[in-house]
């Protein structure tokens, strides 16, 4: 099987389904000369002008523009350029995606995608490594997605392409090149709403998603030589979350530590926090943990503070160790 | 910018113009029924039309139903009337009744959705709605169609950022777009001073390089050619359009809505003089394709059809509380 | 020397082609004279030198890959002119803590009281599975041992006290102690008693298990019981001696009071309200009986605590008798009779049996005349009474009398004590009940 980074297989994932429908449109800024990650190179001389779209610098219609033509039979997959700027496009993504089905009492529905790169770790300071998933996923009518591997990031692309309903895709930056792993050349999905146990053990259980479930991982096989047996689930779907596989986890050991880069306060470990707390609270050997970044309002630009703010792999170790030895 | 400046000749059948007539002459029945079902306490909240009928009906009898894409507004009874959709069917969505064809019972009244005319839903969000527009119109035109769409909205709604980025958007690609401004000079306290410094909605066409226009929005036959003539010139693909109807609202602007706050009495009574229901009627009447007898004939059957409806809406079943669930995902059950 | 390194040119790049050395090896350079051109996925760019010397080595060809920060080529740098260029190596991964959590810590202290109280003593406290799989197996959580911070009791301690209990039970500690509930003194004990290992009696009990055998699961005090006999056993070398006593005083006066007593005081009038007034009373003036034996030094304690044996249906209980010699023989009666009554019903407190210095066990009531009973760990000395029996003894003179006698004996923490100081002891016990006459004070 062949070996790809995490950006080749949503380039995969984008011109295979390209190909498939002819009535499917990539549109967002720069689109045409590959993106400013260059995720859609080569796109527009295989699939042309009138499906690789280069929308003005106007966030919120990239997105209403979506809507509209998913409503007239075309598969539209937009692309905010970064998280950080998704907010224009806010009042198209909740007052208007999210709400389509359920106040036309299904008369119609949204088959919109939203590609949004996101995260931190690249010195993009405030306004280019912003996590926005916990703010979305709290609408219900959106379903959000965050693929940590190449497989996952090709199968859950081409999942939310087929998917009836609006799917923010949250794709992360530094994960782009980073990421590397097996990828079949074939066409496959990766169910939404289905999260993956990467690893395994009795002694901890760690959730996550994004590039800190990727992370995560590395901390636990680290910690396996010490002794220190871990499970890792990688939640994939953030709306509507794998709350059976979220229990389950928390269930084996008993002890929770929920890792994510979006700061810690009001976030998706919060809510991950309440799950196990009302569903695996006879099962509970530890307080639930959770390791964020902290409530600043985002990441700035120094090295140094970039660095302070964001979990990394020796501190999920470190809060490994602690939560084994509680 | 084309004014129409003199009452323009009849172009269409007769039988157009009554049906035409008649619509006008349902939806202000229907729209003043609202009103009184909320002052009678029947109908929590009641939004309608009333003085916008000539624009309603003559631009909506310009559309090619069951082809052309059609986002009006909360205030367009008119066109809704005029497109087919029944007062049943409208009250169905006044009372909040699980047969509502727009939402179940689940928007406020007036919020249109209808795809078996290929009616679009909408939010409460001004002008949220028109990038949607360009979006369907874009599709028509990748897909080869010859549809139009046409998107219906007040001269407040040409503040919002949505109206820029649609029309915008629209304009770069040239596509088969009707931006229809019903300009009734409020938005809802509001004069139109206050939402823009241009003198007419028309002008902002120009920005974008496209074609505006205003009409007179109380003359149906004048609405109904310039509709016409537009919706035309877009499925011939020669780019977006925009129709400013000058029109007047008779009521305010909801029921929760007190307009003798903002507007005098005398200002209303002015606008009353000129209702388009009665201009129309004289102008029928003065080219004797209408008689007094024919006249109270049509109102009457109007009345009893609305009344009619009121009482079998009324009747009609509300959703079952577990409805609130359903219908948040296509393919699976909120947890 | 100092190394030029592959510049980072572009967010999410990872790494660089070298495409063009603009210098060769030997060659000077001024500062910010461009040196090599590299490719990235994003961009090509001409990489100016950071300072003026003499390029030495090329450590990357034309035409090879090299992640961002890797060393590029070395330089000389020319004397004072250019500070060498260090490979600068971010700092090490700051805060270890949770960043998250040291904001929930610092702003919710676990416990009232603030920061200081925070050091809560973990060792009662259970979490929820913990005391669910407590539930569901009938263990008493007191009894396993904690592995977690600060002495916690853990889901796995548990799951191992399933499997293996004497290897996962806590050790009682030194103090204290009485047979029937272990408790801690001392939370924070920073060494344990090495876990025991399975005692060589239980394989050969094994060995013997046939198919008609009725398995009767030990209970929490059984086990309990089990558990600090043989600690008892292992830990304490016990001497034993034997004393009799001639109490046909204490026979007569008890025959005079009792009927009188029980009418008007609702409890029974014993033996052993005078039993332990004596011991307790020779307890003051031998208080080195009154001890503990610990490796620190033999502990004498101020007040005396006087445990009971009573035989409950659960098993052997040692409900205790705080300041035992502040009571009269009346008030020894009623707290005799009412701790033997909570201990029957279940219902005694931690407080009731916890605390003894010296034991008491009745034996006589069974009928014994000699036992030789285990030490309780934590206490220096247990004392029988046995059952008084009616003798013919030879009085000085050379006559016989029929006298009422009884044996008492004493087992003794050798470590702590020599014969002669018990011996002395049991005189001093032995004397106060041979004194015993009518006239003796029972209120």
């Amino acid at each position: 099987m062949p070996d790809k980074t995490y950006i080749e297989a949503i380039h995969d994932a984008l011109v295979e389904e390209m190909e498939r429908l002819d009535t499917m449109i990539i549109l967002g800024e720069d689109i045409q000369e590959g993106g400013v990650f260059r995720v859609t190179d080569g796109l527009l001389e295989r699939f042309g002008p009138g499906r690789v779209l280069d929308t003005p610098l106007a966030e919120s219609s990239i997105v209403g523009v979506s809507i509209g033509m998913a409503t007239n039979g075309c598969v539209p997959v937009a692309e905010i350029q970064f998280a950080d700027f998704a907010y224009l496009a806010f009042n198209q993504l909740i007052s208007e995606a999210a709400k389509w089905r359920y106040r036309s009492n299904n008369g119609w529905g949204c088959p919109i995608v939203v590609r949004i790169p996101f995260g931190s770790g690249i010195r993009g300071a405030l306004y280019h490594s912003q996590s926005i998933e916990a703010l979305l996923a709290h609408v219900p009518g959106l379903k959000i997605v965050a693929p940590s591997t190449p497989y996952d990031a090709k199968g859950l692309l081409k999942a939310a392409i087929r998917d009836p309903d609006p799917v923010v895709y949250f794709e992360h930056k530094k994960a782009y090149r980073l990421v590397k792993g097996d990828v079949p050349d074939e066409d496959y999905t990766v169910p939404i709403g289905e999260a993956a146990l990467r690893r395994e053990g009795d002694d901890i259980t760690v959730i996550s998603y994004g590039l800190m479930a990727h992370e995560c991982v590395q901390a636990a096989e680290a910690l396996a030589a010490d002794g220190v047996d871990a499970t890792v689930l990688d939640l994939r779907t953030l709306a509507p979350l794998d709350r059976a596989a979220i229990i389950a986890a928390a269930k084996r050991t008993g002890k929770v530590l929920i890792v994510h880069e979006d700061n810690l306060s009001v976030g998706i470990g919060g809510e991950i926090a309440a799950i196990i707390a009302e569903h695996a609270f006879d099962y509970l050997d530890a307080p639930i943990r959770r390791l964020c970044a902290p409530d600043v309002p985002a990441t700035p630009f120094s090295a140094v503070t970039e660095e302070f703010c964001l979990p990394s792999r020796e501190k999920i170790a470190a809060a490994m160790r602690e939560l084994a030895a509680y | 910018m084309v004014r129409a400046k003199e009452a323009p000749p009849l172009a269409a059948s007769a039988d157009l113009y009554h049906a035409m007539y008649r619509d006008m002459l349902r939806s202000r029945e229907l729209s003043d029924r609202m009103f009184a079902l909320n002052r009678q306490g029947r109908a929590a909240f009641a939004i309608s039309g009333q003085g916008h009928e000539a624009a309603q009906v003559g631009s909506a009898y310009a559309i090619k139903r069951g082809t052309d894409w059609v986002l009006p507004y909360y205030r367009d009874v008119g066109v809704m009337i005029a497109l087919g959709m029944s007062p049943h069917q409208i009250l169905l969505g006044l009372f909040a009744k699980a047969a509502d064809p727009s939402s179940g019972g689940r928007q406020m009244p007036c919020h249109w959705s209808w795809p078996e005319a290929r009616v679009v839903t909408r939010s409460s969000v001004i002008a949220a709605n028109l990038p949607h527009a360009a979006g369907i119109a874009y599709a028509s035109r990748l897909r080869g169609l010859k549809e139009v769409s046409i998107v219906y909205f007040g001269e407040g709604a040409t503040s919002e950022g949505d109206f820029h980025e649609a029309v915008n958007f629209a304009a770069i690609h040239k596509l088969p777009v009707v931006f229809f401004c019903e300009n009734n000079g409020y938005a809802i306290s509001e004069s139109q001073e206050k939402q823009m410094s241009v003198l007419h909605v028309a002008d902002r066409a120009k920005g974008y390089h496209i074609v505006g226009q205003t009409v007179d929005g109380n003359d149906l036959i004048a609405v109904h050619q310039t509709a016409q003539w537009n919706i035309e010139e877009c499925r011939r693909g020669r780019g977006p359009k925009l129709i400013e109807a000058k029109t007047y609202r008779l009521v305010p602007h909801t029921s929760s809505d007190d307009d003798r706050r903002y507007r005098t009495r005398a200002e209303v009574a002015e606008w009353i003089k000129r209702d388009p229901i009665d201009r129309f009627r004289t102008r029928m009447i003065e080219e004797e394709l209408l008689t007094d007898e024919q006249d109270q004939q049509v109102r009457a059957e109007a009345k009893r059809e609305i009344a009619a409806a009121v009482e079998s809406a009324e009747a009609a079943p509300d959703p079952a509380p577990e409805d609130a669930l359903r219908y948040v995902f296509g393919d699976r059950d909120v947890v | 020397m100092a190394s030029l390194t592959m510049p980072n040119v572009g967010e999410s790049v990872t790494e660089g082609t070298v495409t063009r050395w603009l210098k060769r090896e030997g060659d000077r350079v001024e500062r910010d004279e461009p040196v090599v051109e590299i490719e990235t996925e994003k961009v090509e760019v001409e990489v100016p030198s950071p300072f003026e010397g003499t390029l030495i080595r090329i450590l990357v060809a034309e035409g090879e890959v090299a992640p961002i920060g890797a060393p590029l080529a070395e330089f000389q740098v020319a004397g004072a002119a250019g500070a060498p260029r260090e490979v600068v190596t971010p700092p090490a991964a700051a805060a270890a803590a949770t960043t998250g959590n040291r904001q929930q810590a610092a702003e919710a202290p676990d416990t009232p009281g603030g920061a200081t109280a925070a050091v809560v003593r973990r060792a009662r406290r259970y979490s929820p599975v913990v005391l669910k799989l407590a539930a569901e197996h009938d263990i008493d959580l007191e009894l396993v041992q904690g592995s977690g911070i600060e002495g916690r009791v853990t889901r796995q301690d548990v799951m191992g006290y399933l499997e293996n209990p004497v290897a996962h039970t806590v050790p009682p500690p030194s103090g204290s102690g009485v047979v029937g509930v272990s408790q801690r003194e001392d939370a924070a004990r920073p060494q344990r008693a090495p876990a025991s290992s399975p005692p060589p009696a239980a394989a050969a009990t094994l060995a013997a298990a046939t198919d008609d055998d009725e398995i009767v699961r030990l209970s929490p005090t059984r086990r309990t019981i089990a558990a600090r006999m043989l600690e008892a056993h292992r830990t304490m070398p016990p001497a034993w001696m034997v004393v009799e006593a001639d109490v046909t005083g204490l026979v007569r006066l008890r025959e005079a009071h009792r009927a009188e007593f029980e009418q008007r005081e609702g409890v029974p009038l014993t033996y052993l309200p005078f039993f332990v007034q004596a011991i307790v009373s020779a307890l003051e003036e031998h208080p080195e009986v009154n001890a503990t034996y610990a490796d620190d030094g033999i502990r004498l304690h101020r007040h005396i605590h006087a445990g009971i044996a009573v035989a409950a249906a659960s098993g052997l209980i040692v409900p205790v008798i705080r300041d035992a010699g502040r009571k009269s023989i009346a008030g020894l009666a009623h707290a005799i009779d009412e701790l033997g009554a909570k201990a029957r019903d279940r219902k005694l407190s931690i407080d009731d049996v916890r605390g003894a210095t010296i034991t008491i066990d009745n034996t006589g009531a069974f009928g014994s005349i000699i036992s030789q009973p285990i030490i309780p760990p934590g206490q220096a000395a247990i004392v029988t009474t046995e059952a008084i029996r009616r003798e013919l003894r030879v009085r000085d003179d050379g006559s016989f009398a029929a006298r009422s006698v009884m044996n008492l004996c004493v087992s003794f923490d050798h470590r702590a004590l020599d014969g002669a100081q018990v011996g002395t002891f049991m005189r001093a016990v032995r004397q106060r009940l041979e004194s015993v006459r009518d006239d003796h004070v029972i209120y």
